[in-house]
């Protein structure tokens, strides 16, 4: 089984998001980037179905710009066995939607002849959840979504016939750290770069954002003496009847 | 980058690797980054010597020196090459096994350093190692390779590497230059390799424009911490490669 695992750069998840002044987005420039932590997991759960020998090949995938690289070399460190990265300029990756990334995974797929993809439930920064069930879609494969475990043959709770789409939810697993010599074996495996063009997907945004806002800013709350002070205020409020 | 002398390299080695004999290759001692080195957590540019490829034993350049060291006699009197060189391992148990000219031979001219610290602490002469840090896969370089070989006509030879097929685009290049070498003195090729996809892949396999058949000649079961460092590869095999 030949697997492909989604791998997005996103704006790290420890990093407090500033929308722009112009209100056209958030602020991306200058401020640290990983890997979306579902992917980290999806990719996890690969590199261990290899392990156990239900794998033959992991291959990490990422659609974006330049520095997409970077993560793609994670991945190449943390278990994958070869890199693919369909290159985008800086400025079409901002305007990315689900629906692309779906249509791309599917050439790739259907090109190299893959067994199975596996996706991060949603990427922590746009939170959409679509790319999995979109690719099943299209290339009618059964979707495992929100996976949870991956046995196989077991009693779990949804069963998938090869090939499938499954997207990885925050309990499946731990991911590894990457230590010194697996960085270092990295920078020897293929990282093989294709520009979007050569695909012939066509990436026009089907979307326009209008204005992206801060939420609004939470209200200070404040303290009751006591249970009876709680119900006072909660029926002062009108929140429970009187 | 400044590059630090190999003097500073030399002692930049000694006081940050620690040394360890967990491995195939028992019987030797080597100075590795190891688990138990802070630096196994680092990246790369925490090293002041770039890539320290030359700090670990890899799964191939394992299986590769237990083999000569369990086949001594093939290896006896011998001209080797020992290509991507790196800890020294490869050229160590070609001593042990009593070749008479070795050629180690590494791109980054601080594992020949790291050679040579390696020989010293496991009390081996290093007098018929020649070093050489030149890329004979570069044209201007590829005759001093082959020429290496020169006047051994009655001597068994032989060109070894470890841990060297990640990438089949540079497969090819290795390949060809094997080839060549091979073509011109009847050179041996043994390869260690814990099973990566340029050496596998029927697809790769068919597609390289040199030909080759691969012969297993051994296979051995990784040390546990090896297998958990490297995802899935549990065994190193040695094979023999004949081009055509």
């Amino acid at each position: 089984m030949k697997i492909l695992v989604g791998v997005k750069r996103v704006v790290d998840y420890a990093v407090k998001i500033r929308v722009k002044p112009d209100r056209s987005g958030v602020v991306t420039e200058g401020v640290q980037h990983s890997m979306n932590p579902f992917d980290e997991i999806a990719l996890e759960e690969a590199v261990k179905l290899k392990e156990k020998k239900l794998a033959t090949e992991v291959v990490a995938f990422s659609l974006g710009g330049p520095k997409s690289q970077e993560v793609l070399r994670t991945a190449l460190a943390k278990g994958a066995d070869k890199a693919i990265h369909v290159q985008v300029s800086d400025e079409e990756a901002s305007k990315l939607e689900s629906f692309h990334v779906a249509k791309t995974l599917k050439k790739i797929v259907e090109s190299e002849k893959f067994d199975a993809v596996f996706l991060g439930k949603q990427a922590i920064d746009d939170d959409s959840s679509q790319t999995a069930p979109i690719l099943a879609g299209l290339l009618d494969w059964p979707q495992a979504l929100y996976a949870s475990k991956v046995e196989e043959g077991g009693d779990g709770h949804m069963k998938v016939k090869i090939p499938f789409v499954l997207s990885a939810d925050l309990r499946l697993n731990e991911p590894r750290y990457a230590t010194l010599p697996n960085i270092m074996k990295a920078k020897k495996k293929p990282l093989k770069a294709i520009p979007i063009k050569d695909l012939g997907v066509d990436i026009k945004p089907q979307t326009e954002t209008i204005e992206v806002t801060e939420p609004p800013v939470r209200q200070a709350g404040g303290f009751v003496e006591d249970v009876a002070g709680l119900v006072a205020k909660l029926k002062e409020k009108g929140f429970v009847k009187a | 980058m400044i590059q630090p002398s190999l003097h500073a390299a030399s002692k930049w080695i000694i006081r940050n690797t620690i040394i360890s004999n967990e491995s195939l290759t028992p019987e030797f001692n080597l100075r590795l980054i190891t688990i138990a080195s802070p630096l196994w957590m680092s990246t790369p540019d925490s090293c002041p010597l770039p890539d320290p490829y030359w700090a670990f034993y890899w799964p191939g350049g394992q299986g590769l020196s237990r083999y000569i060291l369990d086949n001594k006699n093939l290896f006896h009197n011998s001209k080797i090459l020992d290509f991507g060189a790196g800890c020294g391992s490869a050229s160590m148990a070609a001593v042990v096994s009593g070749a008479s000219k070795i050629l180690a031979n590494d791109i980054d001219k601080y594992a020949l350093v790291s050679t040579k610290l390696n020989f010293h602490l496991n009390n081996l002469k290093d007098s018929k190692i020649q070093y050489s840090a030149k890329n004979f896969l570069d044209e201007q370089n590829r005759n001093l390779s082959v020429e290496y070989f020169n006047d051994s006509e009655d001597q068994n030879k032989y060109i070894l590497l470890g841990d060297m097929f990640y990438d089949s685009d540079f497969a090819e290049l290795l390949f060809k230059w094997l080839k060549r070498i091979q073509d011109n003195h009847g050179t041996r090729v043994l390869v260690g390799d814990p099973d990566r996809h340029p050496l596998v892949e029927s697809d790769y396999l068919k597609r390289y424009k040199t030909k080759f058949s691969k012969v297993q000649l051994a296979e051995y079961s990784l040390p546990g911490y090896v297998i958990k460092e490297h995802y899935g590869f549990n065994t190193a095999k040695v094979f023999e490669l004949k081009f055509h």
